[in-house]
């Protein structure tokens, strides 16, 4: 590219967010920018991880990609000691295997004893809801579906779960960012197994609210622990949270537990475990969860910051 | 690169840090002290795991109180803590990916620096084993290679020739030495040995959590040494 196809530079080159053109990224990686333009470009390359990293990705495109590897192996060898092997030359595009992204290596933790006790759960639900052929462990299951990711989460990555929590603690990704991935990555496992035991589970012809349902019960106490863990650190959240979930569970069911079954059904525990998910899933109750969800949601927002504070847990 | 004034740490009670005053730029820094003496908790006040009772602390001329400025300190910032565990199904190589990541490195930059640093340490040949298959003193060098994978500009690492063979602690000095041309590395160990004499240029002496010693490594051996500094355990 020659000078004077390079447009100007933005005359806000050094206000927040204004990044180098794609004309002078290719110039000062060619080495063929005009001098009085180089400083302003420097200075911007000083300060923007963007623009760096254009530059770099265009060098290494570029004639001087291939010595620039050289010269970089050979360092490596020298600062490590150990000759460094040839790279092999590169397998053609059919043959290249996608490489997964980053934060994908973030989810692997994922304590697979956690993962195979909510499997349990639901397998023993299903049993039980087959072998007594009564719709009460459907109802139990879905009304303790809400606590039972954020028990895993906290499980499989809280407290001294996390072997790497130290070091976790003291990087950028290490506070909200992290927690929600890892949550989201818990909901995607048992969301659907918990949807799927409950479909298998006999429902007795009763009017049952469906499976998804559920999802924005299970969405505000999942918000909720992670908004306590702010405060708390994950496990006390979470054991909080259960706590709560299984009071508001008591105290929707103890006016039912003195009045006669309902008609058509003689089981005084389904009746109850019934009564409690009427009143949890009407009208009332599900505009209840969503106004205060986005309640939740917007309190997680303000104290995002809090998840990385400095002695955060 | 770091500096503290009057910084002073409290758990439950008793006083662990007392009034440090710190100074220190490029370069490496013995920090010494006997067990106890309140090292690896000033590691995890300047690592921001931990945050001060008392005094102020700047790393990287940034203050970690405020939200913008820790994320700055934490892009650019190495820690191995003298604890740490990895996850047993991980690989090496996505061990390291997964530090590069929580240090918010861009994803073009992961795979080259992952592999630098695991050359740093020797760990090459390992990158597809996992952690769980390693001995006690590769996974130290897993630890160091975490630590240096962002090539922080403030590198702290609490006992980290634990467990490394004199091999591999040679390697470790290199490595040392060249970061320390261009960030601040701080090192702590108990003992007066040769990771001390063979990179650091000064050494900071605490003992009881105040600071007892601060200066070149001649001018601690003029005062006596190591050992008049702190008393036999």
């Amino acid at each position: 590219m020659t000078e004077h196809h390079i447009p100007p530079a933005p005359a806000t080159l050094r206000a927040a967010g204004a990044h180098l053109p794609a004309g002078w990224v290719c110039a000062y990686a060619l080495g063929r920018l005009a001098e009085d333009r180089r400083d302003d470009a420097e200075d911007h390359l000083l300060r923007c991880a963007h623009c760096a990293d254009a530059v770099d990705d265009a060098v290494r495109r570029g004639p001087y990609g291939a010595r620039l590897d050289d010269l970089h192996r050979s360092l490596m060898d020298r600062v490590s000691g150990v000759p460094h092997p040839r790279p092999a030359p590169a397998p053609s595009s059919s043959a290249r295997r996608p490489v997964p992204p980053p934060w994908l290596s973030a989810t692997q933790g994922l304590r697979l004893s956690w993962l195979a006790a909510v499997a349990c759960v639901c397998g023993l639900g299903v049993l039980f809801g087959r072998l007594s052929e009564s719709p009460a462990p459907r109802l139990t299951l879905l009304l303790l579906a809400p606590v039972l990711p954020v028990l895993c989460v906290a499980g499989s990555y809280g407290g001294r779960a996390d072997p790497f929590a130290e070091v976790t603690r003291t990087t950028p990704a290490g506070g909200l960012r992290i927690l929600l991935l890892r949550t989201a990555q818990i909901l995607v496992v048992c969301v659907p197994l918990l949807t799927g035991a409950a479909a298998l589970m006999p429902r007795d012809g009763l009017p049952s609210y469906t499976s998804a349902s559920w999802l924005l019960p299970c969405l505000t106490v999942t918000l909720a622990t992670l908004l306590l863990s702010s405060y708390l650190g994950s496990w006390a959240a979470a054991l909080t949270t259960g706590v709560g979930w299984l009071t508001l569970m008591y105290v929707l069911a103890e006016p039912l537990l003195g009045q006669p079954a309902a008609a058509g059904s003689d089981d005084r525990v389904v009746h109850v475990l019934e009564g409690i998910q009427l009143k949890l899933l009407d009208v009332v109750g599900t505009t209840v969860f969503a106004l205060v969800s986005a309640v939740l949601a917007e309190l997680l927002v303000l104290r995002r910051h809090d998840f990385s504070r400095l002695g955060a847990r | 690169m770091i500096r503290t004034e009057r910084l002073c740490v409290r758990r439950r009670g008793a006083l662990v840090l007392d009034s440090v005053d710190l100074r220190l730029g490029p370069g490496v820094h013995a920090l010494l002290g006997p067990n106890g003496s309140g090292k690896s908790t000033l590691l995890r006040v300047l690592a921001t795991a931990a945050g001060p009772t008392e005094g102020a602390v700047t790393l990287l001329g940034r203050d970690p109180r405020v939200p913008a400025q820790r994320l700055e300190i934490r892009r650019r910032l190495g820690y191995l803590p003298q604890e740490f565990g990895l996850f047993p199904r991980y690989t090496v190589r996505d061990f390291l990916v997964y530090a590069a990541w929580l240090r918010d490195m861009p994803g073009g930059r992961i795979d080259r620096a992952v592999e630098a640093s695991a050359a740093r340490v020797g760990l090459t040949e390992r990158l597809g084993h996992r952690t769980k298959t390693l001995s006690g003193g590769m996974k130290q060098r897993v630890g160091i290679a975490q630590a240096v994978v962002n090539s922080p500009e403030l590198l702290l690492l609490d006992e980290p020739t634990v467990g490394l063979d004199p091999g591999q602690r040679a390697r470790f000095h290199t490595l040392v030495r060249e970061l320390g041309r261009t960030s601040c590395v701080l090192l702590s160990t108990h003992l007066m040995a040769e990771d001390v004499y063979d990179v650091c240029e000064d050494a900071t002496v605490l003992v009881g959590g105040r600071v007892a010693f601060h200066g070149t490594l001649a001018a601690l051996d003029s005062a006596g040494g190591y050992d008049a500094l702190v008393p036999p355990e």
